[in-house]
């Protein structure tokens, strides 16, 4: 399997400090609101996506559910600080290592404040616009460093003005990100996919465990479609309740074998408990197939009470999970603790909770 | 009383004692998810990251579990747990921190003095039943354990109805029910001294 083997982060948003360690074909991450774990994801996806210095405003317009400008990006900086810069660094199961770090710099009206140099931080007198975002990288193998970087520069208005890529630099990886916004999910793209490689049928078989009357599945204009049992017309799924949304999307985005990283945030989003325990089957039987590493978010209780039973009967799935809590602790700051499926497991027969309590 | 601490259990019958245990000590309800099963497949996961956020977060552990056979050598070996695994815990050992044994060792020295008899009655039954010959047996009977001392016991002072016979069970157990335990028996007072000891704040 590709993918990370762990990953530390260092003054991204919320987080000045987090690392996780151990990860394993499907890891999920629990912990209360604000606790980082949607910012876990993002960086996940930064990792994948370092030679691309349109990622970072792509992460703030997820976050927003709208445009996010150029000047938003200092959301990305822990506290707001961009004397601290966000950094990112992962192991690979390839053997590679790999560093990201994220620098925002200034252009400054030099009537206000003569003697400021560009890329120097001005006081707040000043009268500054951001300039440039850059993206410096490096992938480690053996011996083997290479560095790269990436700019993408904005003019005095905020527009995008210059966008440099990093030379000489291919990602081999491709992640499928699927937000907690139930509207923002489109599973169009990963069926067509499917439907050109001909494993439309492992998507439409999986729906049939969240709906057992839906016989076919079909894309007609860019809108997917699903026939049910005693209804003649097609109906299109983006005018169905949100839980089948969610469903296909998931699965498809599983299903898809050009996607080898798939992040979830919030799972349980839309979907009754009911159909936790089939989910998270297709998830873990898909994401084998495909070879795929997955992460996935969620606060939900009765979530970890589907994947638990679903575990305990298909036990080849048993060593491929990792749970982690993330915990904004008092003394020691943001902690990730690791649970295997015999702690999960453990828990749930004793009804131990997991998310942290009230303190 | 301090505000952040967990008291880890082995399994649910246990924590059923210390929640009502600790209520009738301090006179308030423990938190809920306080008190926390432990027993399971895995060794001591649970138990072990959240005794780890638990001390992150500023708060106390406290361990409570079962002596077992050997007292000492339990002893030993949760101490090694604690070394090995860098946890932050105290501990204390059922029934009383000094004998072997486990909770319905503690159960047997808390009962109504009054509901004596019942324990003589079954200690003649086990007498009993160990001189029994029965015809075509060759292995002597099994003398049942503690736990179903216990459920007799209980079993016999309830009513006959069903829903008071469940009463008898570990988890739905009312060890406040003065008739049946008395929750301040001398026998207790190691556990009370260690509840006070550490979860009331020192001013």
């Amino acid at each position: 399997m590709d993918g990370f083997r762990n990953i530390e982060i260092k003054n991204f948003r919320g987080i000045d400090h987090l690392k996780i360690d151990d990860f394993s074909r499907v890891n999920i991450l629990l912990g209360q609101n604000s606790s980082g774990k949607s910012s876990v994801l993002e960086c996940l996806l930064l990792m994948m996506g370092m030679s691309n210095p349109d990622l970072p405003q792509t992460i703030n317009s997820i976050r927003s559910r709208n445009y996010s400008g150029f000047a938003d990006l200092t959301y990305i900086f822990h506290r707001l600080d961009l004397k601290t810069k966000p950094e990112i660094s992962s192991e690979l199961f390839d053997s590679t290592k790999r560093h990201l770090s994220l620098d925002l710099t200034y252009v400054f009206d030099g009537q206000s404040q003569a003697g400021l140099q560009n890329g120097q931080i001005p006081t707040s007198e000043t009268k500054t616009f951001l300039n440039t975002l850059k993206m410096l990288f490096d992938v480690e193998f053996g011996q083997q460093k290479n560095t790269y970087e990436c700019t993408l520069t904005a003019n005095q208005q905020g527009l995008i003005s210059n966008k440099k890529l990093a030379e000489g630099y291919l990602e081999k990886n491709s992640v499928a990100f699927l937000p907690a916004d139930l509207a923002a999910g489109n599973p169009v793209n990963d069926l067509v996919e499917l439907i050109k490689r001909r494993l439309k049928g492992t998507v439409a078989e999986r729906l049939k465990n969240f709906d057992s009357r839906i016989t076919t599945l079909e894309i007609l204009n860019n809108v997917a479609y699903v026939g049910l049992e005693g209804i003649d017309q097609l109906l299109a799924v983006n005018m169905q309740g949100d839980g089948l949304r969610r469903y296909l999307n998931i699965v498809a985005a599983s299903a898809n074998p050009m996607n080898n990283i798939l992040l979830i945030d919030e799972i349980e989003n839309g979907l009754h408990y009911s159909a936790y325990k089939k989910l998270w089957e297709a998830i873990f039987a898909l994401a084998t197939t495909t070879n795929k590493q997955v992460f996935v978010t969620t606060h939900s209780k009765e979530t970890l009470y589907g994947l638990s039973e679903m575990l305990e009967e298909h036990t080849e799935y048993q060593q491929e999970m990792r749970l982690y809590t993330i915990e904004n602790t008092k003394l020691e700051g943001l902690q990730a603790y690791k649970y295997t499926y015999g702690g999960l497991s453990d828990a749930c027969e004793n009804d131990v909770e997991l998310r942290s309590i009230a303190l | 009383m301090i505000d952040r601490f967990h008291i880890f259990v082995e399994g649910k019958t246990d924590k059923v004692f210390v929640e009502q245990y600790f209520y009738h000590v301090f006179g308030v309800s423990i938190p809920k998810d306080f008190v926390v099963p432990t027993n399971g497949k895995d060794n001591r996961q649970n138990a072990t990251n959240k005794m780890k956020t638990m001390s992150a977060n500023g708060g106390k552990n406290l361990v409570i579990f079962d002596a077992d056979d050997d007292v000492e050598k339990r002893r030993t070996e949760l101490l090694s747990w604690k070394e090995k695994e860098n946890l932050d815990f105290e501990l204390f050992l059922i029934p009383n921190d000094k004998e072997a044994g486990a909770l319905e060792t503690l159960l047997e020295n808390i009962i109504n003095p009054n509901n004596e008899p019942i324990f003589k009655c079954w200690d003649k039954y086990e007498s009993d039943l160990g001189q029994l010959k029965i015809k075509g047996r060759t292995t002597p009977l099994t003398i049942p354990g503690k736990k179903a001392k216990i459920y007799a016991y209980l079993s016999a002072l309830l009513g006959k109805s069903d829903d008071e016979q469940k009463l008898a069970q570990t988890e739905k157990r009312d060890y406040r029910n003065p008739l049946h335990w008395n929750l301040d028996a001398e026998y207790l007072e190691p556990l009370k001294e260690f509840l006070k000891c550490n979860i009331e704040k020192n001013e």
